[in-house]
C-alpha cells in the first residue's frame, strides 16, 4: 500500500510545502479520506491555479450593509475584509446593488456588514429588502454573515428569506474579550447558533483557526459548541494575520497545528459537511494547510492551491468543481436542490494528462497517480 | 521605456502580453522572469509569492510562481521554457516588493532556457510592445498605472 507521504511527495506543486510525517500517517491511519470533495471558486477575489480554470468574476459578489465600517474593529481584520465589498448602505442601494448584480450574471451573494459594539451586524432596515430580493429572484442564493443574534432576529433573518446563515464560534473567552473587544461571553455565541438553527435556516457557522493571536486556544471549545446544535455545515478557515496592528501582532498559525484541528475536527463531527473556506493564510503555509485538509478529510476547500486537486485525485476522491461560496453549494448538494451540483473533475482526463507530464527524476519518479 | 495608460513597460524586454510576463536574456543565456508593472497594478498590493523549486522543469506557459494579493490569486506562467535555477529569496517575507520594483528587485524566477529561440519568437518586444499592450488594455478595460 502506498503510503500518503509518498503521494504527497508525488505532486510536484505540493513539494514547496513541509509536511508532519506523523500527522499525515494519522491522517491516513483514520482510515483515509475517500469522500467526494468539492473545490469552490467562488468570485469574492479573483481566482485561477494551473488545476482550475478562472471564473467569470460577479458570479458570487460580496455585499456590505455598512461599506467598510465596523465598530469592532477586531485586531486581526480592523474591518479591512470590508474593503473590497460592494457597499449597499441602503436599502435601496442594495436593491439595486443586487439588480446589477444579477444584469453582470450573479446566481447569489454573500451578505455581511461591520459589526456594532455588541457584535451584531444591524440588518433591520434591510429585511424588507431582503425579502422582496428572494421574491423577485427566488433562485438568487443569498449567504448572510449573521454575527450574534437573538432568538427574535434569527427569526427575522429566516423569515427574509436569506439562504444561510453563517457566523463565526468562538471557544475562548479570552479571545472574545481581547481579539474582540467583545464584553460578551462565549455562552453568547452558542445560544446564536442555538437560535438559527431552531429556524428553518441552513446554518453554516465558521471556526477561524489561530484567531488568539495566531495561537490555539478556543478551537476544541468551538468544536464541541458546534457538535451540539448539528448545523448544515461546518466551515473553517485560518486567520490572516496582515492587517493586525504591530503592537498586537498575530503570528501564522503552523499548517501542522492547523491541520492537527481538521483532524479532530473530522473525528469530532464524523457526518458532518466540513469546509476549508477562503480565509487563510497565502504562501507556502496554505500549500501546507490545503494539503492537510484534502488528507483529514474536509469535503469542500475553496480557492484551493495548486497541486490540491491532484492530491485529491491520487488518493481516489471524486472532485468537482463549484462557482459558489461553499456555505451555499454544500448543502445544496446535500439536499438534492441543483442550482449548482458543481462540475465533475473529468478523473481519467485528469490522470492521462499527469501520467504525460515529464516528471522529475529521482526516487519519487516514478510513484503512479492512481484513482480509486 | 514604453509607458501606457502610466504603466511602464521597458522596450528591451520580451513580454507574453497574455499571461502579462516578462523576460530577458541575461548575458550567460540565462533568462529573468517577472510579471509587468500591468499585472501588479491589476492584482494590487502582493502579499505572497510562492515560486516552483529551483531544479524543477517549468514549461512553456505552464505556471513559475503562484502570487496572491488581496483580491486576486493565480498561476503566474512563463514565457519560456526550461529549468529553474533561482528564485528571489529577497520577496520571501517581503512579496510587495514585486510592486515596487517589477522589472529589477521583484523579479520572480530565474530559468535555463530550453530553447529560447522558439520560445521566444513568440514574444513581444522593441517597437511592438505599446501597441500590443494598448490593445490588452483597451480589451480589459484597464483605467492605468496609478
Amino acid at each position: 500500500m502506498t503510503s500518503w507521504r509518498q503521494i504527497l511527495d508525488a505532486v510536484d506543486a505540493l513539494e514547496v510545502g513541509q509536511y508532519d510525517d506523523a500527522l499525515v500517517a494519522a491522517m491516513q491511519a483514520r482510515g483515509g479520506a475517500r469522500e467526494a470533495i468539492r473545490f469552490h471558486v467562488p468570485t469574492f477575489k479573483s481566482f485561477a491555479s494551473s488545476e482550475l480554470e478562472p471564473r467569470g468574476s460577479g458570479a458570487w459578489p460580496a455585499v456590505s450593509v455598512t461599506g467598510g465600517a465596523c465598530k469592532l474593529q477586531c485586531d486581526h481584520c480592523r474591518a479591512k475584509i470590508l474593503e473590497p465589498m460592494l457597499p449597499a448602505p441602503t436599502p435601496a442601494a442594495l436593491w439595486r446593488v443586487v439588480n446589477e448584480a444579477i444584469e453582470r450574471g450573479a446566481h447569489g451573494m454573500l451578505l455581511t456588514g461591520g459589526s456594532n459594539h455588541r457584535d451584531e451586524v444591524e440588518y433591520g432596515a434591510f429585511y424588507p429588502t431582503i425579502r422582496r430580493i428572494k421574491d423577485a429572484f427566488p433562485a438568487f442564493r443569498i449567504a448572510m454573515h449573521t454575527a450574534l443574534v437573538t432568538r427574535e432576529t434569527a427569526g427575522r433573518i429566516a423569515a427574509s428569506g436569506v439562504d444561510a446563515a453563517m457566523l463565526d464560534i468562538i471557544g475562548a473567552q479570552d479571545t472574545v474579550q481581547q481579539v474582540y473587544h467583545l464584553r460578551r461571553p462565549v455562552a453568547d455565541f452558542e445560544r446564536s447558533l442555538q437560535y438559527l438553527t431552531e429556524t428553518r435556516l441552513r446554518v453554516v457557522p465558521h471556526i477561524v483557526v489561530g484567531l488568539h493571536y495566531g495561537r490555539l486556544l478556543g478551537e476544541w471549545a468551538a468544536l464541541e459548541i458546534v457538535a451540539r446544535h448539528r448545523p448544515a455545515a461546518l466551515v473553517l478557515v485560518v486567520v490572516m494575520p496582515f492587517y493586525a496592528p504591530a503592537h498586537r501582532a498575530f503570528a501564522i498559525p503552523p499548517a501542522r497545528e492547523v491541520g492537527r484541528v481538521f483532524l479532530a475536527a473530522r473525528e469530532r463531527l464524523p457526518g458532518l459537511p466540513l469546509l476549508l473556506g477562503c480565509a487563510r493564510p497565502p504562501g507556502r503555509v496554505k500549500v501546507e494547510i490545503d494539503a492537510y485538509a484534502v488528507m483529514a478529510g474536509l469535503n469542500g476547500i475553496a480557492h484551493p492551491s495548486d497541486g490540491t486537486v491532484e492530491l485529491a485525485v491520487r488518493l481516489g476522491r471524486e472532485v468537482r468543481v463549484s462557482p459558489a461560496c461553499c456555505s451555499i453549494a454544500i448543502d445544496d448538494a446535500l439536499l438534492g436542490l441543483a442550482p449548482d451540483n458543481g462540475a465533475a473533475v473529468d478523473v481519467a482526463d485528469f490522470l492521462r494528462r499527469e501520467r504525460a507530464r515529464p516528471r522529475a527524476v529521482g526516487a519519487l519518479a516514478r510513484i503512479p497517480v492512481v484513482a480509486g | 521605456m514604453a509607458a501606457v495608460k502610466n504603466c511602464n513597460l521597458p522596450d528591451d524586454l520580451y513580454y507574453n502580453v497574455e499571461n502579462n510576463v516578462w523576460a530577458r536574456r541575461e548575458a550567460d543565456g540565462t533568462v529573468t522572469v517577472g510579471m509587468t508593472a500591468y499585472a501588479c497594478a491589476l492584482a494590487g498590493e502582493i502579499v505572497a509569492y510562492t515560486p516552483k523549486k529551483v531544479g524543477r522543469a517549468v514549461d512553456l506557459n505552464k505556471s513559475l510562481a503562484t502570487v496572491e494579493s488581496g483580491k486576486w490569486v493565480g498561476p503566474v506562467k512563463a514565457p519560456v521554457g526550461g529549468e529553474v535555477i533561482a528564485v528571489n529569496d529577497a520577496l520571501a517575507g517581503n512579496a510587495k516588493g514585486i510592486n515596487a520594483d517589477p522589472y529589477g528587485a521583484g523579479w520572480l524566477i530565474k530559468v535555463k532556457p530550453a530553447n529560447w529561440d522558439a520560445d521566444s519568437a513568440s514574444l513581444v518586444t522593441g517597437s511592438g510592445v505599446r501597441p500590443a499592450f494598448e490593445a490588452k488594455m483597451q480589451a480589459d478595460g484597464f483605467a492605468g498605472c496609478p
